[in-house]
């Protein structure tokens, strides 16, 4: 189905770098193959390889011969492969370009050249088995982060692929969806298309997988069966093996930093959060766990001082923090959110990291020199001074957002699902992070669907369920290395 | 209206947007604010067109005050009246002619597919774009930033609108990957999943379209006597 022979691709037309380096892979008809690598080893330029977007839409160079369902992928553009080759992308935004669920739906066969009736009847099919039907007439914008993976992977099916590819599509799924993902991934192999995944989360839909390639760095560093690949995916910074965390709560924790008092709020009349109490103490480290749509991050804007709740209130060392400049808040309550991007505006990490610590200097709050030397140096940041925040791979720029925020020096930290689309490397180094920050004194909250990160470095957790607290409990300390990897 | 074709629900809302355009007599553009009233509470869109009203009604007041001191009260009543015509009949349109279905009608007046697929997905995505801002402005608020619009907070809109730029750089990259993948470059041979029926109902109410502004011209150009 798929003959990779000695294929090696750099982006660039006189290389070096390559991203791909001597590959050599078959994968035959009807196998599930998961493909891991950690972030730029090169797992998304070989789903663009396999599909014929590289060499056609990338001005890259490519040695050695891949072809796939007997067709060369240097002669044929992705057009052309089409009809045997689907693939998937990452980004469900892009993806789903259509102004209807329909309309995305039809897309690919429109330019394949389908016949109306033939048209309708794969949409039905693929409506039926998915199943889409409510959905039709919706837009993408409306639907949910696993609506949308699951339009997106219709909008592939309908053209019948031989080869179905999937680019990262449990990155950005809590638990539920990316079960229901899995379900329909077993079901859309059991009918005999050839699936590949490429993924570096490992989670249960490993045990549907008939075989593992782990890229390293470009090069296949493992290929064979799924249950002798944990030491691979370890050496290959996909599954974090994290340190023991420092002690849980610093010797002098005890003063209440953080404190909501009965935090509700509405939203076009409906309750989005109700009756939410709960303190932070110095130096804790707290997981904020539940489904999309529970809450989350309504609650952190709220806890950062951006959505005033319709009731309660929120108290930072018993000081209200609605009503307070947007300055103030944020030396003493730092958020980061997921997308790192939608901080950057400087062009250069330095001004970036500093330009929070520059506000709060001119206002007269900023926090001591030591602080931010400290910081940079214990995220790292300072190699990356001089250069251009966009150009960053993605756990680096996730790295200086997260520091731009802990350099203000904010006696609180949170972070909105800060490994999300990260590697096992990225969320070691992260939750040695939030161990040394809580040694120093700064508590940490965070929204997470990762259990495992939160059960490695979170001493309580806060389970929110349709905008309640539903559990808010310690961990026993011997749960709290549990790997996440299923055994 | 929505039985009816989208090519006739575009030409309906173009031939009384250039009306209320042309018009210039109060009579006549008080009798277009009646029609285009009628018409929100005969489609049921009253509740969602007060809820746009919130933006809407600041612009037409500002007509109004800057109207009011560069010209006269009555000037300043037909600007703000004809400003008022052109929003709703705007509101209307949107409300009844979706994306994919402007792009169906525009495909079945032969418009290239390239160009209309330009603004049917430039229309997709204004939504994920209103998103996006909020999430920077959300970020960046947290950093500190004061991002209420002040005349002091000018400079620090540029946190604002280079992060919006870069991520609008980045996902047309990605646009431009997913649109090849499922064959946009394929333009021999494509096909419509729908076509639109051109049936007598819709030359009905093209018809009565254009006789009702025909009549409405008409009765401005004699000074709605």
């Amino acid at each position: 189905m798929i003959a990779l022979e000695g294929v090696s691709y750099s982006y660039s037309p006189a290389p070096p770098p390559w991203i791909l380096k001597d590959i050599h892979l078959h994968v035959f008809p009807g196998e599930y193959v998961a493909l891991f690598g950690a972030s730029g080893s090169g797992k998304s330029t070989l789903a663009y390889l396999l599909n014929g977007l590289i060499p056609h839409f990338f001005d890259g160079r490519l040695e050695g011969k891949a072809t796939v369902c007997g067709i060369d992928v240097a002669v044929a553009a992705p057009g052309c492969l089409l009809p045997q080759v689907g693939l998937v992308l990452q980004n469900t935004d892009a993806h789903l370009f259509s102004g209807t669920v329909r309309a995305e739906l039809a897309f690919g066969l429109e330019n394949l050249g389908v016949g109306r009736r033939e048209m309708e009847s794969r949409i039905g099919e693929i409506c039926r088995r998915l199943p889409l039907q409510h959905l039709l007439d919706r837009s993408p914008h409306e639907l949910s982060g696993g609506e949308k993976q699951l339009v997106a992977i219709a909008s592939v099916l309908c053209l019948g692929p031989r080869v179905l590819i999937l680019d990262e599509p449990f990155a950005h799924l809590d638990p539920p969806n990316r079960n229901r993902i899995r379900k329909i991934l077993r079901s859309i192999h059991k009918t005999g298309t050839t699936l590949i995944v490429a993924e570096h989360l490992t989670d249960a839909y490993l045990r549907d997988v008939s075989r593992v390639v782990v890229l390293d760095g470009g090069s296949i560093r493992y290929d064979g069966a799924p249950d002798t690949c944990l030491p691979h995916l370890k050496a290959a910074g996909i599954v974090p093996d994290y340190s023991p965390m420092p002690s849980p709560v610093p010797p002098d924790a005890g003063e209440i930093v953080l404190e909501t008092q009965d935090v509700g709020f509405r939203f076009s009349q409906k309750a989005v959060l109700e009756h939410v109490s709960f303190e932070l103490r110095r130096g804790e480290r707290v997981a904020i766990l539940g489904p999309n749509g529970a809450g989350k991050t309504t609650l952190v804007q709220i806890l950062g001082g951006l959505v005033t709740p319709t009731h309660g209130q929120v108290l930072y060392r018993g000081q209200p923090v609605h009503g307070r400049p947007a300055h103030r808040i944020a030396s003493q309550i730092g958020i980061s959110f997921q997308n790192p991007n939608d901080q950057f505006f400087k062009p250069r990490v330095e001004d970036e990291v500093l330009a929070g610590v520059r506000l709060l200097g001119a206002k007269g709050l900023g926090p001591p020199q030591a602080w931010v030397e400290a910081v940079c140096d214990l995220f790292e940041i300072t190699p990356l001074w001089q250069r251009s925040p966009y150009r960053l791979s993605e756990g680096e720029k996730k790295r200086v957002a997260l520091a731009s925020i802990a350099a203000m020096g904010p006696g609180v930290l949170i972070w909105d699902e800060p490994t999300a689309g990260q590697d096992g490397r990225f969320r070691r180094h992260l939750a040695r992070l939030m161990g040394q920050l809580s040694e120093r004194g700064t508590a940490t909250l965070v929204v997470t669907h990762d259990l495992a990160f939160a059960q490695a470095t979170c001493t309580r957790w806060l389970h929110l369920e349709k905008g309640r607290i539903t559990r808010d409990t310690s961990l026993p300390v011997t749960d709290l290395h549990t790997p996440r990897f299923p055994q | 209206m929505k039985g009816l074709d989208p090519r006739t629900r575009l030409l309906l809302g173009l031939v009384f947007t250039v009306t209320v355009l042309t018009t210039q007599t109060r009579p006549v553009l008080l009798m277009e604010a009646a029609a285009l009233w009628s018409l929100l509470v005969v489609l049921r869109l009253v509740r969602s067109w007060s809820a746009s009203l919130r933006l809407t009604l600041p612009m037409i007041a500002l007509v109004f005050l800057v109207s009011i001191l560069a010209f006269d009260a009555p000037t300043a009543v037909d600007l703000s009246v004809r400003l008022h015509n052109l929003f709703a009949a705007s509101f209307v349109f949107f409300q009844v002619l979706t994306a994919e279905e402007l792009a169906q009608a525009l495909e079945a007046m032969r418009v290239p597919h390239v160009f209309v697929f330009m603004l049917t997905t430039a229309l997709r995505y204004v939504p994920l774009m209103t998103q996006k801002i909020k999430n920077i402005r959300a970020a960046q608020t947290a950093r500190g930033l004061d991002l209420r619009l002040r005349p002091r907070n000018i400079g620090h809109f540029t946190a604002l609108v280079v992060p919006l730029l870069f991520q609008a750089f980045i996902l047309a990259d990605h646009l431009a990957l997913a649109m090849e993948s499922r064959g946009f470059s394929r333009r021999k041979g494509r096909t419509a999943s729908r076509l639109g029926r051109f049936r007598l109902q819709d030359a009905g109410a093209a018809l009565t379209a254009l006789l009702l502004c025909a009549l409405l011209l008409w009765w401005d150009q004699r000074g709605a006597v």
